[in-house]
């Protein structure tokens, strides 16, 4: 009976240790599916006014304009992450809980980082490792984000050609080359627009999370902590 | 002969985390490689032969208005009367090969040897969009045949 227990709670703990990713998960791919419905939706209709030919689900998703709509957006998220990530080495904020102390800036020794003759038994493989694997480790949180980053904004310059090139057509104008995109200004407006908003979303947890709580979130200091205490722990 | 890892707690927590991760991929995938997905030689040879076939058949005025894509035969035919007898008054250029072309998506410019032809993709083919087009530095082009 116990067994049966134990085989039937596993499951729920899984989904319980995992509800945080998942929720993300389904929200992330319900909004991709609204995104999806409501552009194709708006591409027809521009398309029917024009008298010009209208889009398949299926032909909308592997669009340049979807994609290019799809890549902007996910090029600024991992830039800002991969900013929050960097900056947040050697730049504090007093009394943010998103902000190390003034006196912990920097890379931290290795025992602050629980590295190399530091590490413990539940340490990474790499982190007890000396040379370029600790090195490797040690940033593979910034690399990566920084790699997407780089990726995702390479579709949106890609995608976004391709779309603003049809446009182009439609509008009875020459399609622009690689170079002339580069300079073009719906490359950076759409780079920028998504990179002010980011910014802005960041400045604003830093600063809120100073002065304002949320009961149970990690994201926020303790209710009773003090404003001008710093870091998470309050 | 296939050894199964146990199906272990352990096991499962090395496997389950690949599935977002997995997910993120693929839709990176998807994603970067989603804009060239419209963009291909077959199309520019498709779009080409319609140029041309437009191009050709201006002798044959009930044809070449076969090729007009919806928006631009309503505007001639509101503008001109007839397509058939409309389209021969429009004096377009007769053209004879292809120098260039680029499509992107559902959307074409061709460049002949004598004349600039836009064109769209609808379920039934290209259809010429815009024809007799010059360029306009830093204009859209001149056409002496286009939609609304």
């Amino acid at each position: 009976m116990s067994d049966s227990r134990a085989a039937t709670g596993r499951p729920r703990a899984w989904l319980r240790d995992h509800s945080l990713t998942l929720a993300f998960t389904l929200l992330l791919l319900g909004a991709l599916v609204g995104q999806a419905l409501t552009g194709l939706a708006g591409y027809n209709e521009q398309a029917r006014d024009a008298q010009l030919p209208t889009l398949s689900l299926l032909q909308y998703l592997t669009s340049s304009q979807f994609a290019v709509d799809v890549a902007e957006n996910w090029q600024s998220e991992y830039l800002q992450f991969l900013l929050y990530i960097l900056l947040t080495v050697w730049l504090v904020q007093v009394g943010s809980p998103e902000s190390k102390k003034p006196e912990e800036r920097g890379r931290e020794t290795f025992e602050d980082q629980r590295i190399g003759s530091y590490a413990t038994s539940g340490s990474p493989a790499w982190a007890k490792l000396r040379g370029w694997r600790l090195i490797l480790f040690s940033h593979s949180l910034g690399l990566v984000m920084g790699l997407v980053f780089l990726g995702s904004w390479s579709a949106q310059f890609v995608a976004g050609r391709s779309a603003y090139n049809a446009d182009q057509i439609q509008d009875l104008q020459a399609p622009l080359t690689w170079a002339q995109y580069l300079q073009a200004p719906d490359f950076w407006n759409r780079t920028f627009q998504n990179w002010q908003s980011e910014f802005l979303a960041v400045v604003t947890m830093v600063v809120f999370s100073i002065y304002l709580r949320e009961r149970g979130s990690p994201e926020s200091k303790p209710v009773g902590a003090a404003h001008d205490s710093t870091g998470v722990d309050g | 002969m296939v050894v199964r890892q146990p199906f272990t707690m352990t096991a499962r927590r090395q496997r389950w985390p690949a599935t977002p991760r997995t997910l993120v991929v693929l839709l990176f995938l998807a994603v970067a490689t989603g804009g060239c997905a419209p963009m291909g030689s077959a199309e520019d040879h498709n779009a080409s032969r319609a140029a041309l076939a437009f191009d050709r058949s201006l002798g044959d005025p009930a044809q070449a208005c076969r090729l007009l894509a919806p928006g631009t035969l309503t505007e001639l035919q509101n503008t001109f009367g007839a397509c058939d007898r409309a389209l021969p008054r429009q004096d377009l250029p007769v053209a004879s090969r292809v120098v260039d072309v680029d499509v992107y998506g559902k959307d074409a410019i061709v460049r002949l040897d004598r004349d600039v032809v836009f064109l769209a993709r609808f379920d039934s083919g290209w259809r010429v969009t815009a024809a007799g087009c010059t360029p306009q530095q830093g204009r859209p082009f001149t056409c002496t045949l286009k939609g609304s």
